[in-house]
């Protein structure tokens, strides 16, 4: 098993640096002189020299790469152009509200996603109410549900909060409250595509042999799904549900605004719409991490559940 | 016995009869399937709607009527008026205009762009496969509005930017289904026989092997559609799409949605709306082509 893990992390390697190798080079691919745009028409030629440098544009790209990539490893992305404070510190600010939605949809979309999907495998009542759940989660972007929670929830009941954030360890109760409906709108798509792959599965698997011999025996209905169908039905599950966490990701950013919530979304789009290369650079690569390691654990996970896959 | 002569004209009368049937076939199975034929219907409404009804009754997207801030929906403005006073009825169509183009325009580049991609993965395999292949796994390996984003923080906002960022999202899907479509055709005798009488490479994939690969993208065009509709309405909603005064129906959420609390609750209503049955009836239409076209090849 760890001969397994190892062989996998070496394997990660080469994606890793070709990914952060694409990262480094996003702000050459700016057309223009973005140095020259950010530093405004009134600069002097030493401001935009000098941020051309803090930009990593001058000289070979290979040297100035290497040079980046030793500062990153360090956590070091140099400082933010708008907030001038150092870019590993506003992610590490910021990281919190985030991992909390994160978190809480993942959870959330388990639940309902593996839940109904059970219920949906066995009978056509539920596999209908099912399908009607996932044909609207897919069809309403993710944003828009929100906003439409937010109508209704917020505006015309007034029971839960427009938007806000709070930590788990200040405030546990308006930090569940706020995160409520983000939850909600961010964990439907994905509980959606959850409950169909876990219907599909678990049908396959109850069609096998050794499933009619536990029927045969006399085993509860109960005991059959959920410890002898459920086990092997849930393998590939593991693997689509790790695949969704960077969907989960990428919708956060969106959701963020949505609900005015602060995290790594926010600082996204701030970065793309103020141009600020560093802070978007930083974040992209820690995205890239974030699906790398994502996608290594669902590939170990696999292994350990089903020995074959080790091999 | 008869003569190879008879056989052969016997043969030939049987393909062209199943060529006839086939259409015939494809269009019945088609209007039978009740998904088709509310998808289409709700597309041909919407863009119809969407391009005839601003001419014809004059709505004008930017024209602002004084003293005719936030009103409810009434007669006079049916989807009520913005913060600006402005018809949100006209601005709605206008954005969705806007979602239709963008679709088509990032669709169809993306598509083509991938389409070629993948066709010559497939034809050249080897060292050329490899690499494209491990291109398209990196690209796909990102989250598609993430990826978007990163190519309007290169390019930078505006719908132009908008519709190649979203065309470069819509790349590697396209090469991998073309690839994959492709290569299963590549081995079937006919290739081989095209080869043999000294078909150009060309003149084979473009004339003899492509028609047969085209049901799975022509799916995969309507899902482009609807992630392209979805991108673009979410990039508008971050700022990072079309800028204002201009509409998007991504831009009209986000602006009505400053407007929720202060009762003001069809501002966001009425794009949703919008948005959500475009989305809906895209993805029915990418469903009922992959059944129907499911069908067919078990006919064959």
């Amino acid at each position: 098993m760890t001969q397994y893990i190892v062989r996998r992390l070496v394997e990660a390697v080469p994606v890793l640096l070709l990914a952060s190798f694409g990262v480094f080079m996003l702000v050459r691919f700016v057309p223009g002189d973005p140095a020259a745009q950010l530093a405004g028409p009134d600069s002097t030629p030493q401001q935009v020299q000098q941020l051309r440098e803090q930009l990593h544009l001058t000289g070979n790209p290979v040297v100035q790469y290497v040079h980046w990539l030793g500062n990153a490893v360090q956590g070091n992305f140099g400082n933010s152009l708008q907030y001038g404070l150092p870019v590993a510190h506003l992610i590490r600010t910021q990281m919190e509200a985030t991992l909390q939605l994160g978190i809480a949809s993942y959870l959330f979309s388990m639940i309902l996603g593996v839940g109904l999907g059970i219920l949906a495998a066995r009978s056509s009542a539920w596999s209908f109410i099912a399908n009607a759940f996932a044909g609207l989660a897919i069809g309403v972007p993710t944003f828009v549900l929100g906003i439409l929670l937010l109508v209704l929830f917020s505006a015309r009941w007034g029971i839960l909060p427009s938007g806000g954030w709070a930590s788990f360890t200040s405030d546990p109760g308006k930090a569940l409250k706020d995160l409520i409906l983000p939850t909600v709108a961010l964990g439907c798509i994905t509980s959606a595509v959850l409950l169909r792959f876990v219907r599909a599965s678990l049908r396959q698997v109850l069609d096998n042999d050794y499933i009619r011999t536990a029927r045969a025996k006399g085993l509860s209905e109960r005991t059959v799904v959920m410890t002898h169908a459920l086990r092997n039905a849930l393998i590939p599950v593991i693997t689509v549900s790790a695949l969704q966490v960077g969907r989960l990701l990428a919708g956060a950013l969106v959701i963020e605004l949505v609900f005015t919530r602060p995290g790594l979304g926010r600082l996204v789009v701030d970065g793309v719409r103020a141009r600020d290369y560093p802070l978007i650079q930083a974040l992209i690569l820690l995205f890239v991490l974030v699906f790398i390691l994502v996608n290594l654990v669902a590939d170990v996970a696999y292994g350990l559940v089903d020995p074959r896959i080790r091999q | 016995m008869t003569s190879p002569a008879a056989t052969l004209d016997d043969a030939w009368q049987g393909v062209d009869q199943r060529r006839t049937s086939l259409a015939g076939r494809w269009l019945k199975t088609f209007v039978r399937s009740p998904a088709a034929v509310v998808s289409v219907a709700i597309l041909i409404v919407l863009i119809v709607v969407a391009y005839a009804v601003p001419p014809v009754f004059g709505l004008d997207p930017l024209a602002q009527i004084s003293g005719a801030r936030l009103l409810q929906p009434s007669s006079a403005h049916l989807f009520g008026t913005d913060e600006l006073g402005r018809d949100l009825l006209a601005r709605c169509l206008v954005g969705l205009q806007l979602s239709i183009q963008v679709a088509i325009a990032s669709a169809v580049l993306g598509g083509v762009v991938g389409i070629l991609v993948g066709y010559a993965a497939a034809y050249m395999h080897g060292i050329v496969d490899s690499i494209l292949m491990r291109l398209t796994d990196t690209m796909l390996a990102f989250p598609n509005i993430l990826m978007a984003i990163v190519v309007v923080a290169v390019l930078g906002t505006g719908v132009r930017n908008v519709v190649v960022a979203l065309a470069i999202t819509n790349i590697p899907l396209f090469a991998r289904i073309a690839r994959a479509a492709m290569l299963s055709e590549l081995g079937q005798v006919y290739v081989e026989a095209a080869r043999a009488s000294g078909c150009s490479p060309v003149r084979l994939i473009f004339r003899h092997v492509a028609p047969n690969t085209l049901t799975p993208l022509v799916v995969q065009l309507a899902l482009a559609m609807a992630f392209a509709i979805l991108g673009e309405a979410s990039l508008s909603y971050l700022g990072l799409g079309v800028q204002p005064p201009n509409p998007s129906l991504g831009n009209l959420l986000s602006t009505g949605q400053t407007y929720i609390l202060s009762g003001a609750q069809y501002y966001v209503l009425f794009p949703a709306i919008v948005l959500a049955l475009f989305l809906f009836s895209l993805n029915l239409l990418a469903d009922a082509i992959n059944d129907f076209a499911d069908v067919n090849r078990r006919v064959r």
